[in-house]
């Protein structure tokens, strides 16, 4: 009776809130929401998610690309002048991993390497590969699988750019995971400048590899446009150390390399008036949004006539309620004596004695049926009492909806 | 800017409130000075009539959370009650002297 009281007056507030039909909207789409947010709870997980590691993959793989591209412009300097570190700590490694430097399969105990770039540290790491890392049959057509290093010796080659000097340090072997991204991965450009290492006369290939890796160039940050500043100057002087003429291939080079510098130019600038005009519409939008969502009150600009006057009345009835509702909540529930007169005796009757007797004899039940009763009595009332209010707000009577007559609402 | 409006009218009726009621609250000060008094002995007689109160509770097997509950409803009630009564009281002053 009680709970369907309950629903009635819930029903009641809804429509009248929200009236009959716009309540059906509202069910409607709360249940299309609660089934889509119960379809992506259960069922988005199980959605495949390759196409989003594939994605990724391709991001490292041209992150690997571009190490190695810089990793080659970093040995041209120590390659041409013919530095002792060139001789001393680069060449070697080229020389040890010459071998299977063209292999694109990466076998089971043959040797292979690794570039990683910190800017202007390299990690070159050379080692046997001992377990070559299951994967799935989906990325299968890349032919590449993850290998683990076996004893690989890392080089972490250093280039200071301020004095331009090239350090190299071997450390110590360790056991490294080389994940498909940076297996068997081989730029053009890599390899052609390992051909020319051990064939100077030809460098034909390796300057068609400049060309490609200038064409694949879409976006010039700032290190590539260093490296571009003085590359042209580093191929020059590889022509010169052979007997061929390749003034063409380099005025070809240093075309691609100007146009490339001017269109980089061309998008910086466009770039610097695109970041103005955001940041000016930023600014706008950031001052329309202080305006509107500003929340500062300050209630001392409301200049009214203020009396500091120490209201009795007020605290005198905060004072009567918190007396009442701390004795009826917070008392402390005292025996009850009733004197004899003229025996100087008193009969107690204790508090708790009804509770007592009732749960020291097994009739606990019956304190339940009387705090049901209770409760029930308690809900009723509250209950009628929000309905009247309620009739009494569509009505259009708020103010004479108090009413004290308790013991009418009680019954 | 919602938060600011109703910060703002919440002020502005509060200050409505001081600003009427303190000639008010000033006549019955200066009128009734030990008004004070009266509230304390009434709160003290309250407390006295109310000494058995919980005694009776418990021996009816009334518990705390019911009579919580009362006391709850009555004062979500009345303060939905009071407020509203207070904003259109404001609003009505408000419209009584503006120009």
């Amino acid at each position: 009776m009680g709970f369907y009281s309950f629903y009635k007056i819930l029903k009641d507030i809804i429509r009248t809130l929200f009236g009959k039909k716009i309540l059906k909207i509202t069910i409607i789409v709360f249940l299309i929401f609660t089934i889509f947010f119960v379809y992506n709870q259960c069922f988005a997980t199980l959605s495949d998610p390759s196409s989003y590691i594939i994605d990724a993959y391709e991001e490292t793989v041209e992150l690997e690309k571009q190490n190695q591209n810089s990793f080659i412009y970093f040995c041209l300097f120590p390659y041409l002048e013919n530095t002792e570190s060139w001789n001393d700590l680069i060449k070697p490694i080229f020389d040890d991993i010459k071998e299977n430097q063209y292999d694109f399969y990466v076998g089971y105990n043959k040797t292979s390497t690794s570039i990683t770039y910190n800017i202007f540290l390299y990690h070159l790491s050379e080692g046997t590969v001992s377990t070559i890392a299951r994967q799935s049959e989906t990325y299968d057509s890349y032919n590449l699988k993850s290998y683990i290093f076996n004893n690989a010796v890392r080089y972490s080659l250093t280039y200071n750019p301020s004095d331009n000097t090239h350090t190299v340090q071997r450390n110590s072997p360790v056991t490294l995971f080389i994940p498909r991204s940076q297996a068997n991965i081989k730029t053009d450009l890599f390899i052609e400048f390992n051909k020319m290492i051990y064939n100077p006369s030809d460098i034909t290939s390796f300057f068609n590899a400049v060309r490609s890796y200038l064409s694949s160039i879409d976006e010039v940050n700032n290190d590539i446009l260093t490296e571009l500043n003085t590359l042209s100057s580093y191929l020059s002087q590889i022509a010169q150390n052979t007997n061929n003429n390749y003034s063409q291939d380099l005025s070809n080079i240093s075309g691609d390399i100007s146009s490339l510098i001017s269109s980089n130019q061309e998008i910086i600038s466009q770039n610097d008036e695109m970041i103005a005009q955001q940041q000016e519409i930023n600014d706008n939008l950031s001052t329309i949004n202080e305006a509107i969502t500003d929340s500062t009150v300050d209630s001392s600009s409301i200049e009214l006539p203020t009396d500091n006057t120490n209201d009795p009345t007020q605290s005198g009835v905060d004072n009567i309620f918190q007396t009442i509702y701390n004795s009826f909540t917070s008392g402390i529930a005292q025996d009850i004596i009733f004197p004899i007169p003229f025996t100087n005796k008193n009969i107690t009757l204790q508090a708790n004695y009804l509770y007592n007797v009732l749960q020291n004899n097994n009739a606990s039940w019956i304190i339940t049926i009387i705090q049901a009763f209770w409760w029930y009595l308690i809900s009723r009332f509250i209950i009628t009492d929000i309905m009247r209010k309620i009739r009494k707000i569509k009505q259009g009577n708020f103010e004479n909806i108090q009413n004290s007559n308790i013991k009418e609402d009680m019954l | 800017m919602i938060n600011a409006i109703i910060k703002g009218l919440f002020s502005l009726v509060m200050m409505l409130f001081n600003t009427i009621f303190s000639p008010v609250i000033s006549l019955v000060t200066s009128l009734f000075p030990a008004l004070g008094n009266l509230f304390t002995y009434l709160s003290n007689f309250i407390t006295m009539s109310l000494t058995y109160v919980r005694s009776v509770l418990s021996l009816l097997l009334i518990n705390d959370t019911m009579i919580l509950t009362l006391f709850d409803y009555f004062i979500v009630l009345y303060t939905i009650y009071l407020t509203v009564i207070v904003v259109k009281f404001a609003i009505n002053i408000y419209n009584k002297f503006k120009l």
